[in-house]
């Protein structure tokens, strides 16, 4: 299992040349909660802020991603996640996903190194593929 | 090529390093690597299950993890450093020292201890822009060290942002055999004297010093720049033994605070044990 950290630091690590070439790096924010972090987010949405896309939630797993979705407390704003998980968890968390109101469900698959879609929206699909390098694919049962 | 392992507790400068140097960031397992001419550096982000190992923890006695911890490969720590991209002026310069000036006193250190600010900001007590020279502290004592307290200018914060600046502090540490700056006793000395002159709370006594600043705001939360100021001024003592104790003058209410302070908390713990307590 990875952890919030590792999988922002893994997305960004993926989209390096991407931003690097493409983005103003003064427009892109980037909260890691890491090491001895414990306080509270200076932003109240999105992990992942690229200035010309909508604010990424970062989390590790699925089960820390649907908490965070179904918390009525935080991260009303949020229309895009990302996560870690495995092929062989793929359908179960896409039916999840397939009925809620977000835009695009990002997971990053450890055990194949590479991304999938389980929920996306199409204007959002070329930026994703090109951020990604092409390494991202939309997922169908 | 020299390798190092940099134990990080922000992630801010590995994303600085991937967005601006994309090509010279490589991943290795669950930790990335920056590769350039003479160095080899290996970041790696403690958490619960991999820890910092026991034997750095070890040689760092401090009250708060140091933002990179840089070790060689058989985990000797080569230097810590503390950076932030807000500039610590009025308050937060004292509050700022409570993990670097624990490491820079201890004479016994083997390694480089280093941290790095910029020099202006805001003083959002006074709504208005502030230097760090400014400070009785910066004046008396760490001005004295420059290679160690780095408070960079608007005009170096302009093409490179404070991560750069402490990469390129890192690959100095790892490069570099000179020894570890430790602080001269006349410094610390000058230090103590000026805290009694400018610390209103603070006072000399015969052969001890009392303090008497409130340690808890109104609503009975702590006063972390009292608590920073009394702590250094402890740690000031401790390094010349220029006085006998230090007296912390305090109401009952406020003594029964601190004594109720979660008995985890290091800087409270060390301030109750280095104190004699008088309740006025």
């Amino acid at each position: 299992m990875m952890t919030e950290t590792e999988v922002i630091l893994k997305f960004i690590y993926d989209a390096r040349y991407f931003i690097n070439e493409n983005l103003d790096l003064d427009k892109v924010r980037i909260e890691v909660p890491c090491g001895s972090w414990v306080g509270s987010k200076r932003r109240s949405i999105g992990d992942i802020d690229l200035g010309v896309f909508p604010p990424i939630e970062a989390k590790g797993t699925f089960i820390d991603s649907l908490k965070d979705f179904e918390s009525s407390e935080k991260n009303l704003q949020v229309m895009n996640y990302l996560y870690a998980t495995t092929q062989d968890k793929l359908s179960k968390e896409f039916d999840y996903w397939s009925n809620k109101n977000l835009d695009n469900v990002i997971v990053y698959l450890s055990d194949v190194n590479k991304y999938k879609l389980l929920k996306h929206n199409i204007e959002d699909f070329d930026f994703l593929t090109s951020l990604l390098g092409g390494n991202v694919e939309i997922f169908r049962k | 090529m020299k390798k190092a392992i940099i134990y990080c507790d922000s992630a801010d400068l590995i994303i600085n390093i991937m967005l601006k140097s994309p090509k010279k960031i490589h991943q290795r397992g669950t930790d990335y690597c920056y590769i350039d001419k003479d160095v080899d550096l290996l970041f790696k982000i403690p958490n619960k299950n991999n820890p910092l190992p026991k034997k750095i923890s070890n040689q760092l006695n401090t009250y708060g993890t140091m933002d990179y911890i840089v070790c060689d490969e058989h985990d000797n720590v080569i230097s810590a450093i503390e950076d932030t991209k807000t500039a610590p002026v009025g308050n937060a310069l004292l509050q700022r020292m409570d993990k670097v000036l624990p490491l820079f006193l201890n004479r016994n250190r083997k390694f480089k201890v280093a941290y790095i600010a910029p020099r202006i900001g805001k003083d959002d007590s006074q709504d208005t822009e502030r230097s760090v020279c400014q400070s009785w502290f910066f004046q008396k004592f760490l001005k004295n060290y420059g290679k160690n307290f780095i408070f960079l200018e608007k005009n170096q914060l302009t093409k490179e942002n404070i991560c750069d600046h402490t990469l390129n502090l890192i690959i100095e540490h790892v490069l570099s055999n000179t020894a570890p700056i430790i602080p001269q006793n006349k410094h610390l000395v000058e230090a103590l004297n000026e805290s009694i002159k400018s610390v209103r709370t603070l006072k000399k006594v015969g052969t001890d010093l009392i303090f008497s600043g409130k340690m808890f705001k109104p609503n009975n939360s702590t006063s972390h720049p009292v608590h920073s100021t009394l702590m250094t001024i402890i740690m000031l003592n401790q390094s010349t033994g220029l006085y006998n104790k230090i007296i912390l003058e305090t109401s009952k209410d406020h003594s029964q605070l601190l004594d109720s302070r979660n008995k985890n908390n290091k800087k409270v713990n060390f301030i109750k044990n280095n104190t004699t307590r008088r309740v006025v």
